[in-house]
């Protein structure tokens, strides 16, 4: 698989179109809006942004998606520092350090440093992915169809055993998803299925619909059900004079941090599944460890921001090495990424880097262009933020649901498009307060559509015989070792349960 | 004592995957085979999946414990989830009908007042504003008609 410079040189210069920057600008300022605002997160508004790129070509779709996701993160930390309420899931921990800061005075420092550590930890994510890709692809490549489906299998497993509470619920979650994903036309027979008669539906049910209604409206019918809306924690004063202020030394101080922070993420965002919140925890207290002065830690100090910001960021570059090199999105944005390439034609997986490295090149322009937009636009509106911060969600949710409707409508899903929309609205609603990972759900969902074939590949190839699944080791060891993660993680996670009962069931002196 | 939700949750699971291999996916389905695999194999093998995982997380429910944590009432959390599905899917099906700006400014007003937001002139500029702003943003800038 030859990568020539004139391959990588076009593919960068397709990417550095004046409408392209625009796009990404405008996705990565979306991202940060979105991301400051608690109630609302990165892929709600991927979901969201998914119709309009419909209209786009698929450099500047992608750049735009991309830009949201990865300004979500930045624009996370700012009320988690400012208000102690993290804009995003993954600036939880960016709680504990940056809002002691801000109590001190001391928010214009900490917020300049999670933005400037975020942009360093998608930075070197990104270097990792670019790296990484090609030769994971040369490997991913020397696999068949029957080991393509071992590893879905094993990559649902894994999304299983770690998001959420229960691996079985997951599982659950995504065999919904994957159900649901064979709706439409059989891809060899081309024959109706489960279409119930309705013409509309022999494509599949529509990405838009589906997506918006699980992830944006279940999610906004489960806050207004659950009044969680308005921000509650109180604003910290404004910073002034040193304290507004982050120095170059005060930077290089946490240069250690940032790197093993940055480190932990991309480790665990090459990993389908494992969220940028599980980072930034990891990355957090790997910083606490070593650090000198540990007792500081949750009583205000850079480090800890940086190590949070670091970790959290650094997911999102990794998360596209099992997108771009295995087809398998790591997370929701990067299943939206993988929705948006499918609909454009584009299949990602082994073969992309061979039939289509032109475009990953010009990906991989937009995701560094996303991080320069970062900078910048971070950088100049961080001030502006704060104020966007206070938003309460209340105002912005009866937006975001006609927008949902609109999107629906206009990407081609009609009347039943909307009518998909409510029902996936209550479905998201429904998982929810079931408990059952939405995540997963999703993703499995979008990978359904390309785990058909490889799975009937494998069928045709074993002619339906599991005994035959012996010739295909490489296989066997993924589908073993996806059943073995989940049993193990059930069996821990019963036991773990049986052992925190039990100190619940004696008395509460104080009451 | 066993974690009803788990049971619960886990037989609806294997009930939606027996009514999906044994009568939908039959009906709905044109029988087919190509290189010796069945039209509604794919179908078959995610709904197997679905039965199979619900019944494992059924069987786990009997042997675990059910968490300590507080559950709003069966009959609060039937009542949430009808009014959540009958306002969504009623406003989503009356829309083509009734059009975007009515019914946009009726979903804005319903959402306000479950929220319990009660500062009227708020509530009058959320509710027009927005639905009037996406439909000149997307049929008149982007070209792009709205019901």
């Amino acid at each position: 698989m030859p990568v020539g410079l004139d391959m990588i040189f076009t593919g960068i210069i397709d990417a550095c179109t004046l409408l392209n920057l625009l796009l990404i600008a405008g996705g990565v300022t979306l991202g940060i809006l979105v991301g400051a605002i608690p109630g609302l997160n990165g892929p709600m508004a991927i979901a969201l942004a998914v119709p309009a790129t419909f209209y786009l070509e698929p450099i500047g779709a992608i750049g735009v998606l991309v830009g949201i996701m990865k300004g979500s993160t930045v624009g996370g930390a700012v009320p988690a520092i400012l208000m102690n309420t993290p804009g995003t899931p993954d600036a939880m921990i960016t709680t504990l350090d940056g809002y002691p800061m801000a109590q001190k005075g001391q928010s214009g420092k900490a917020l300049k440093m999670a933005h400037l550590s975020s942009v360093t930890g998608y930075t070197f994510s990104d270097i990792v992915l670019f790296v990484a890709a090609a030769p994971l692809s040369v490997l991913a490549m020397m696999m068949g169809p029957v080991e393509q489906a071992g590893i879905v299998f094993f990559s649902i497993c894994i999304l299983a055993a770690l998001v959420g509470d229960n691996p079985l619920r997951g599982l659950v979650a995504a065999s919904l998803g994957f159900v649901l994903s064979s709706i439409g036309q059989a891809p060899e027979e081309a024959t109706p299925r489960l279409a119930f008669g309705f013409a509309e539906l022999e494509d599949g049910l529509p990405l838009v619909s589906v997506g918006m209604g699980v992830l944006v409206l279940g999610e906004i019918i489960h806050s207004i059900s659950e009044r969680r809306s308005s921000t509650r924690g109180s604003v910290a004063p404004p910073s002034e004079g040193d304290d507004a202020s982050l120095s170059l030394a005060e930077y290089l101080s946490v240069k250690g941090t940032m790197f093993r922070s940055a480190v932990i993420g991309t480790l665990i965002g090459s990993v389908p599944g494992i969220g940028s919140a599980l980072a930034a925890t990891l990355g957090y207290s790997a910083a606490r460890r070593a650090s000198k002065t540990p007792e500081k830690f949750g009583k205000g100090t850079l480090e800890g921001v940086a190590a949070t910001e670091a970790a959290n960021s650094a997911v999102s570059g990794a998360n596209l090495i099992p997108l771009l090199t295995l087809g398998i999105p790591g997370n929701v944005a990067a299943a939206f990424l993988l929705g948006a390439l499918i609909i454009h034609g584009i299949i990602p997986g082994p073969t992309l880097m061979r039939d289509e490295g032109q475009l990953v090149f010009s990906i991989f322009t937009c995701m560094a262009i996303a991080n320069f937009c970062n900078l910048i636009i971070g950088r100049l509106g961080m001030n502006l933020l704060g104020t966007i911060a206070k938003v309460s969600a209340i105002y912005i949710f009866p937006s975001v649901i006609l927008l949902c409707i609109a999107g629906a409508w206009v990407s081609g899903g009609g009347p039943i498009g909307l009518v998909l929309l409510g029902f996936f609205g209550a479905f998201g609603y429904l998982l929810r307060i079931l408990n059952f990972p939405v995540v997963i759900f999703i993703i499995a969902f979008v990978l359904g559509r390309i785990w058909e074939l490889p799975l009937t590949q494998a069928l045709i190839l074993t002619r339906g015989d599991p005994l035959r699944l012996l010739n295909f080791p490489v296989a066997v060891a993924f589908i073993l070792a996806g059943f073995g993660l989940v049993i193990f993680v059930v069996i821990k996670s019963m036991r773990e349960r049986q052992q925190e009962t039990n100190p619940l069931e004696e008395p509460n002196i104080e009451q | 004592m066993m974690h009803t939700s788990n049971i619960l949750s886990g037989l609806a699971a294997v009930a939606m995957g027996g009514v999906l291999i044994f009568w939908i996916i039959p009906a709905q389905t044109v029988p087919t085979i190509f290189a010796s695999v069945p039209s509604g194999f794919y179908s078959n093998f995610t709904s197997g999946m679905l039965a199979t995982s619900g019944l494992a997380l059924a069987v786990s429910g009997i042997f675990a414990k059910q968490p300590k944590q507080p559950q709003s009432s069966a009959a609060a959390f039937a009542a949430r989830l009808a009014v959540a599905l009958i306002l969504l899917v009623c406003a989503t099906a009356v829309m083509p009908l009734v059009g975007f700006i009515p019914t946009g400014v009726g979903i804005c007003l319903t959402t306000l007042l479950l929220m319990r937001e009660d500062r009227w002139p708020l509530v009058a500029a959320i509710s027009i504003c927005p639905p009037v702003v996406i439909w000149i943003g997307f049929e008149i800038i982007l070209g792009r008609p709205l019901p």
